[in-house]
């Protein structure tokens, strides 16, 4: 059992992913027909997994209603609206306009009036918490707060025509043999903000992402870590 | 302050432009979306353009207003315009924004001869690396089931190296890295993207590295673009929104600031 | 010496003219091709041949030329070449055949850019211009009878299908379908597999016809094994895996020296706050595939912090957007029931967890993963109801609103060294110690980048030049 349980995962695990890291410098046909087969079954596999997650939500939304637990109510919308796009969904044939007519079904309706709406509706309350956090975080408490605060500033001005009108007609004011070194332009000293500092820093940050991700990869590739095994022995070595 | 007031107050604010439009001066064009610009006004007419909407109704409110004028300016260009995305909870939506561009546009525009809903599909790099192969294998039908063989503008457009331009509008994966990856780089096809101001930054490697001629940012890149095609769509008129929303923001930040300090004093 | 008759002499004149004009006059010799090359188009799939010759001539600005195709063998089923009589030509039109050195081989070395050097091609000669063309075997020879097949079985199969036909008979034609794509599939390798015969052609202002020039060749491509443009990114992974090992083996005789981060110090806090405030836990595990390489790091550290909640006895509810995640947090979390799956939907499973947050005030949130533009929602709602925040995510454009949200925030690396460090593993130590011997030695690649490419611009001749061969020399790899 031992061999069923432990080596033979950790074996599929190794094996596998050695030829499809090998598989990258091998130019051949059947190794992209490879590639192409399994993705396809990753693909397959991620589709099952709905089943999963639907029985996830009935689990525990049903249990919650069945018990009457504190927000039931919230559970009995989910479930109503999860059966009415079900009903929706499978009476058109998931299809949201005829193709024919082009008649939007009762499935287009509930996208166009109820889903998108209502996602676009919590995308917009981001803009509210960006001015509660702003408020919260860019105070003058030491110089690094300050450097944050100066180019929030300068960015958040950047982006705006009037700011940028107003910055032209205080610049053109000045002493014109200085001019030279003053940037008439705001776009431009948002464009240097964004293009070389925040770049400079994000790039070094990517290079780690990029060596933490591959040291990750080739841990679970050389059978380092195995989380696939489970909480047994904690999946590790 | 508290946070509900911040909100009322910003909430107010916002609204208030649109019932009084302000148009507020000092709209400058960034380098970024004059060279898409540019390269779209620079085109033949009749090249090929394969725009990507990468993305679904959550991010429509800066999406949608750059999709709208690039689109209008590929349909005054008299470009053929292939359509496609790679999320497929945002397709419903894709194809009423087209299809109102197309209605809406000042010469007649045609699906199947101007342009073509090719349908959306969920498998990221495996589509645009499909597409380089073979449109009609990835792609057999379009939006309204007609066979891509039967579509007289696609008997001459077998594969993505047929593109003149590929446009990725989107803010996440898959979506304009995608493409820059594994159509852009791999087929040397010239690339441009439209994306979030949130997601600008993660794309300015590319723009710098010359693997994207140009960026639109956010409702102000689409306000640029409308202003160089001199549109007057919802990206220029939700500036005044924007820039009143802009000053409220540093005001409330100098007032808390104000506050601290006087605070700090007593 | 009698003169000779003044009839002879114009003849003689006249002849003597004659001679240079008729050679102006007369058919000008074909214009050469040097070092004419034709064959299979090295480290691909297959399916592409590839042209190559010089030419050293200006030619004449109505000078039309094309490489000639024609089909000669094919294989069989059983992959025996079968030859053609009178097989399909088709030709391809090299861009320009101009004498500027710059703008042929700037397009034939920029197909090699940012390749290694054992992959660049022969250095063009300065003084004769290189052509290189492309030839991809199914553009130029599609199978048109299988694709024609498809395209009207679709047809056929859609007519069926409008028309209400019986279940049966639309079966039986997609079935057909199936077989007739199977079928196209198999012409398209025969095309790649086939034999072919290239020749170069010419045609000047004046000329009925295109004329050969240069040889016949007769090629076939042939799919390649290994990619050697790729092989640098081979010996680098190599490498990194072997000090992968060197380091994880050296570290089970003697666990290296890890320095703690406050935001690694934050994670057992905000277990511990939970346990004594009687609240629950929220972690979260955010992605946008199950494949992702964060997915697997989030993950792991997932369940270290389950082991130790549930050691403290905290309670903890994990949320999930991707049902496959919580497949596989089920398996890693002490607590499987803890896991929850809520919607596929960004903004939704957003308003879900806010909500969750909203009601169930937890002592801390725990945010692992990529994020998008829900991570300042769900930071900015957690810390309104009072919640303990750390982040670890490799977000670069959502790390600004975590650090601005949040009480402690992993970026970048930091989250795929969360969870060795939290462990105390000393296999997760020695990788940890891989990990930043590598990025030592990339940092140290580009300091000395950086340090060359400074002087290359701003050092004097010839020390510039020097630099810049020098950068030239690191680009070559």
């Amino acid at each position: 059992m031992g061999f069923l349980k432990r080596r033979l995962p950790l074996l599929l695990c190794v094996g596998t992913g050695i030829v499809f890291f090998l598989q990258y410098y091998v130019p051949h046909p059947l190794s992209q027909r490879l590639l192409s087969e399994a993705s396809t079954w990753v693909a397959i596999v991620g589709a099952f997994a709905v089943l999963l997650g639907l029985a996830s939500v009935l689990k525990t939304h049903v249990g919650r209603l069945a018990s009457v637990r504190a927000g039931w109510g919230y559970s009995l919308v989910l479930l109503m609206a999860m059966a009415g796009m079900t009903v929706l969904g499978t009476s058109c044939r998931f299809q949201d306009a005829d193709p024919v007519s082009g008649r939007v079904t009762g499935l287009g309706w509930a996208y166009t009036y109820v889903l998108s709406p209502l996602n676009a509706t919590v995308f917009a309350t981001l803009g509210f918490y960006v001015a509660s956090a702003a408020v919260r975080t860019f105070r003058l408490k030491s110089l690094e707060a300050g450097l944050l605060m100066a180019t929030a500033l300068i960015l958040v001005f950047g982006r705006v025509p009037l700011a940028e009108a107003l910055w032209s007609r205080l610049t053109t004011h000045y002493d014109p043999r200085q001019a030279a070194s003053i940037p008439h332009s705001l776009n431009s000293v948002t464009e240097w903000i964004v293009g070389v500092p925040t770049l400079a820093a994000q790039r070094g940050i990517l290079f780690g992402v990029a060596l933490g991700s591959l040291v990750t990869a080739l841990k679970v590739i050389l059978g380092l870590d195995r989380p696939y095994l489970g909480m047994g022995d904690k999946g590790k070595d | 302050m508290g946070r509900r007031r911040i909100f009322l107050l910003l909430a107010l604010v916002m609204w208030l432009p649109m019932v009084h439009p302000f148009r507020f001066p000092g709209l400058s064009v960034t380098s970024s979306v004059q060279a898409l610009h540019d390269r779209i006004e620079n085109l033949p007419s009749g090249a090929n353009i394969l725009v990507s909407f990468d993305f679904n109704p959550g991010t429509k409110a800066e999406l949608e207003p750059q999709a709208r004028a690039i689109l209008r300016h590929a349909f005054k260009r008299r470009l053929t315009v292939l359509v496609l995305g790679l999320w497929p909870d945002g397709w419903g939506m894709t194809q009423r924004i087209v299809r109102d561009c197309a209605a809406t546009a000042k010469l007649p525009v045609k699906e199947g001869r101007d342009f073509i809903l090719l349908g959306s599909q969920l498998g990221d790099l495996n589509v645009s690396l499909g597409l380089g192969q073979d449109i009609a294998a990835v792609f057999p039908r379009d939006a309204r089931g007609i066979p891509l063989a039967d579509i007289p503008p696609l008997r001459h457009i077998r594969t993505l190296k047929d593109m003149h331009l590929i446009v990725s509008l989107g803010a996440g994966e898959p979506g304009p890295v995608t493409w820059v990856m594994f159509a852009g780089d791999r087929y040397r096809i010239p690339m441009a993207a439209g994306t979030t101001s949130g997601n600008v930054s993660a794309l300015q490697p590319y723009v710098q590295g010359g693997q994207l001629l140009g960026l639109v940012s956010g409702m102000k890149g689409a306000a640029e673009y409308e202003m160089l095609t001199k549109e007057d769509g919802s990206a220029t008129r939700g500036m005044d929104s924007l820039t009143l929303g802009a000053f409220l923001l540093i005001g409330l930040v100098l007032l808390a600031n104000v506050n601290d300090w006087r605070k700090g004093r007593s | 010496m009698p003169k000779p008759p003044v009839r002879v002499l114009r003849l003689a004149v006249l002849l003597l003219l004659a001679a240079p004009l008729s050679a102006v006059l007369a058919d000008p010799a074909p214009p050469e091709l040097d070092d004419l090359w034709a064959g299979d188009s090295p480290w691909d799939d297959g399916g592409v041949i590839a042209v190559r010759w010089h030419n050293r001539q200006t030619d004449p600005f109505d000078r039309f030329w094309r490489a000639e195709i024609t089909q000669i063998a094919l294989p069989d089923g059983q992959g025996r070449m079968q030859p053609l009589e009178n097989g399909p030509m088709s030709w391809l039109r090299p861009q320009r055949m101009a004498t500027d050195f710059e703008a042929q081989t700037t397009p034939f070395l920029h197909e090699y850019r940012g390749y290694p050097f054992w992959c660049w091609p022969p250095v063009p000669d300065p003084h004769r211009d290189t052509h290189y063309l492309r030839m991809d075997l199914l553009t130029l020879f599609p199978p048109r009878q299988e694709q024609e097949e498809v395209a009207l079985q679709r047809k056929e199969i859609d007519r069926l299908k409008s028309s209400g036909s019986p279940h049966e008979q639309v079966r039986s034609a997609e079935q057909e379908l199936v077989r007739k794509e199977e079928a196209l599939i198999l012409a398209r390798a025969r095309v790649r597999a086939g034999r072919y015969r290239v020749q170069m052609k010419y045609q000047d202002a004046g000329m009925g016809k295109l004329e050969p020039t240069g040889a016949a060749m007769e090629v076939s491509a042939t799919p390649d094994l290994f990619n050697p443009c790729r092989a640098n990114n081979l010996l680098f992974s190599l490498l990194l895996m072997a000090l992968i090992l060197v380091s994880v083996a050296s570290a089970r005789r003697r666990k290296p020296f890890l320095k703690t981060l406050p935001a690694l110090e934050a994670i057992p806090e905000a277990v511990r706050r939970a346990a004594a405030l009687g609240r629950p836990l929220l972690c979260l595990v955010r992605t946008d595939s199950f494949l992702t390489l964060p997915t697997f790091a989030s993950l792991s550290t997932l369940g270290e912090v389950s082991a130790r909640a549930s050691e403290a006895g905290a309670r903890m509810t994990v949320p999930h957007i991707d049902p496959l995640v919580m497949a596989a947090a089920e398996e890693l979390t002490a607590r499987p029931g803890d896991n929850v799956f809520v919607t596929g939907e960004q903004f939704a499973f957003t308003a879900a967890v806010t909500g969750t947050m909203a009601r169930e005030k937890p002592a801390s949130c725990l945010y692992l993963g990529s994020y998008g533009a829900e991570s300042l929602i769900l930071a900015e709602t957690g810390a309104a109801s009072g919640a303990f925040q750390v982040a670890a995510t490799d977000s670069v454009d959502q790390m600004p609103f975590l650090v601005t949200a949040c009480d402690h925030v992993l970026i970048g690396e930091e989250l795929f060294a969360a969870s060795a460090a939290l462990s105390g593993d000393p296999a997760g130590a020695g990788t940890l110690r891989a990990q930043d011997l590598g990025k030592a030695l990339l940092a140290g690649f580009l300091l000395c980048g950086a340090v060359v490419a400074t002087g290359a611009a701003l050092s004097p001749e010839p020390w510039s030049r020097w630099m810049a061969r020098l950068m030239d020399l690191a680009g070559a790899f």
